[in-house]
């Protein structure tokens, strides 16, 4: 019942999000939030800096310069 | 297991389509390449009589019956055809959008040097994926499973010069070998568990663990069910492992429809092919519906705030997919086998018009703005939704105790029903409410439709709350497909 709970509140509040965010966009706090979640609140950057341990080869630095 | 006539030809005319595609995927690209736009129409019309070797299947399956048909048996590991109801409706699924993909396709790459490339690695992708879909045991799902993996890094690599394009396929090839290290391990560990590897042995086995209670190799088993929802929310993107998904945007648009509404997927056919197994470790399902239902908030609020279309799509399936990990996890595998439909179909049709969004909004086309909800029609659309859904328990006489994913979803489903019919009454006609609140039918169709099932005395005998889902009455509301939209899009 604490899940199904939780998870009512969660849909609940992403509900609101969803529909007010662009009343919003006036408040500081809410412009910040914004771009938090328009860099995907650096998930994406984490990954990418995992991705660049990959040693890239040579032959592929090549066709990236072209 | 007897290998019948009738058995043989409905397992015959589900393989013959994979099979088709197989066998043009291993032409050489090189003579394909010469070949480019012929080739592309040749791939084309062979993802079409696939789809008539699907569609000969199904009507073979109503006729003739469940087929399970094993081939070439030496110990344990088999070649097999599972082809039930879910097979057909996913088979049907990926036929057709393969087919649509195919022919968009001719046009869309014609006069690229390496078109006979692309038609080559496309049909080899769809051929795996409808291979995972008839698997007959899962030896032969893991290497569908990992074909068509590696299949979409050559689609994924299709312009091997983009930086970006390298960098989004390499988070892919990473992610996907931590899925398949899941299967792997799975394997090895059903083939301790069960010796052996065949879906029916496995369901009966799983079916007589649920009438006996508490198990004696629980630890096993919980192992096993842990690990296939690893390996469901690494091949479907949920939200720790979701970055690969919006990047890879250097693809063909082509490959993006395929890959969003037909092999993203596959995590969630995973679990609902599975679903005897899964259900016998409750914490492992609860964990599948926390990050399931964390993703789908995640990424629809992050969806928002993009304005790239492609990129926003991306994030919508994120979201989609997690929603569809919480209906299973939830128990609820026939809504999500539902909405694995209705997602793919409209998500591919938004992919393969995102091209003409551009041209559209240059000619005529004024963005209409967004209408903002009032606090108070928020606070009455929560209101409205629990009254329902108790108001429903109570004209049905369902204990929500004993189904927490009823309670979850109908009042999910009765909250975004009312916030939309709430803001278009406010702010537009009745029309056009009425228009918004036609894409929810069908999940409120499924939700009352199930009060009603629970409430007929005679289902109570199906193990605890988790339902037995692709139940040969849910089939109308498959018609519904097309048109329901989940609000999470």
């Amino acid at each position: 019942m604490a899940l199904v709970a939780l998870l009512l509140a969660l849909f609940l509040l992403v509900l609101v999000i969803q529909t007010e965010l662009p009343e919003w966009t006036n408040r500081p706090f809410f412009r910040a939030v914004y771009v938090h979640a328009r860099n995907g609140f650096y998930f994406n950057t984490l990954a990418n800096r995992a991705a660049a341990l990959w040693p890239v080869k040579t032959s592929e630095k090549e066709q990236l310069k072209s | 297991m007897t290998n019948d006539h009738q058995t043989i030809l409905t397992a015959a005319s589900a393989a013959a389509g994979p099979m088709l595609l197989l066998a043009f995927g291993a032409l050489p690209a090189a003579w394909l390449n010469r070949h480019g736009w012929r080739a592309a129409r040749t791939g084309s019309f062979i993802a079409l009589a696939s789809l008539a070797f699907t569609l000969l299947s199904v009507v073979s399956l109503v006729w003739l019956g469940k087929a399970d048909f094993n081939w070439a048996v030496a110990g344990p590991l088999n070649l097999g055809v599972y082809f039930d109801n879910l097979s057909a409706i996913i088979l049907t699924l990926v036929s057709f959008l393969l087919a649509v993909v195919a022919r968009f396709s001719v046009n869309y790459l014609a006069g690229d040097p390496a078109q006979g490339r692309f038609t080559k690695w496309l049909c080899l992708t769809g051929g795996s994926v409808l291979t995972i879909v008839i698997s007959g045991n899962l030896v032969q799902f893991a290497l569908a499973w990992c074909a068509t993996s590696l299949c979409l890094h050559q689609l994924l690599l299709f312009y091997p010069g983009r930086p970006g394009a390298v960098l989004a396929a390499r988070k892919k090839f990473v992610i996907s070998r931590l899925g398949d290290v899941c299967l792997l391990a799975v394997i090895i560990l059903v083939h301790d568990t069960f010796h052996s590897w065949n879906f029916s042995t496995l369901f009966n086995a799983a079916k007589s663990l649920h009438e006996t209670g508490p198990l004696a190799n629980g630890v096993e088993i919980n192992v096993i069910c842990f690990l296939l929802v690893a390996g469901a929310m690494l091949k479907s993107a949920q939200f720790p492992f979701h970055s690969w998904l919006p990047d890879t945007m250097e693809t063909p648009t082509p490959v993006s429809a395929l890959m969003h509404a037909g092999i993203i997927n596959a995590g969630g056919f995973l679990i609902i092919r599975l679903h005897p197994l899964v259900t016998l470790s409750p914490a492992a399902m609860s964990t599948l519906a926390l990050f399931g239902a964390f993703t789908a908030l995640f990424a629809s609020v992050v969806m928002l705030t993009h304005a790239s279309v492609k990129r926003a799509l991306a994030f919508s399936t994120v979201a989609q997919m997690g929603f569809m990990m919480l209906e299973c996890g939830l128990g609820a595998f026939g809504l999500a086998v539902l909405h694995l439909v209705a997602h793919s179909l409209y998500k591919a049709h938004a992919f393969l018009t995102s091209g003409s969004i551009v041209g559209l909004a240059k000619s005529a086309w004024t963005p209409t703005e967004k209408p903002n909800a009032h606090p108070l029609t928020i606070a009455a659309a929560l209101a409205l939704a629990i009254g329902l859904t108790l108001g429903g328990a109570a004209v049905f006489n369902v204990d929500y105790r004993h189904e927490p994913a009823l309670l979850v979803l109908g009042c999910t489903f009765a909250m975004a029903l009312a916030l939309r019919f709430g803001i278009y009454g406010a702010k537009h006609s009745t029309s056009n409410a009425w228009r918004s609140g036609r894409f929810l039918a069908a999940p409120l169709g499924w939700f009352i439709f199930h009060c009603i099932k629970v409430s007929v005395p005679c289902s109570a005998s199906t193990s605890g709350s988790m339902r037995n889902s692709t139940h040969g009455l849910e089939w109308p509301w498959l018609r519904c497909c097309s048109r329901s939209s989940c609000w999470c899009s």
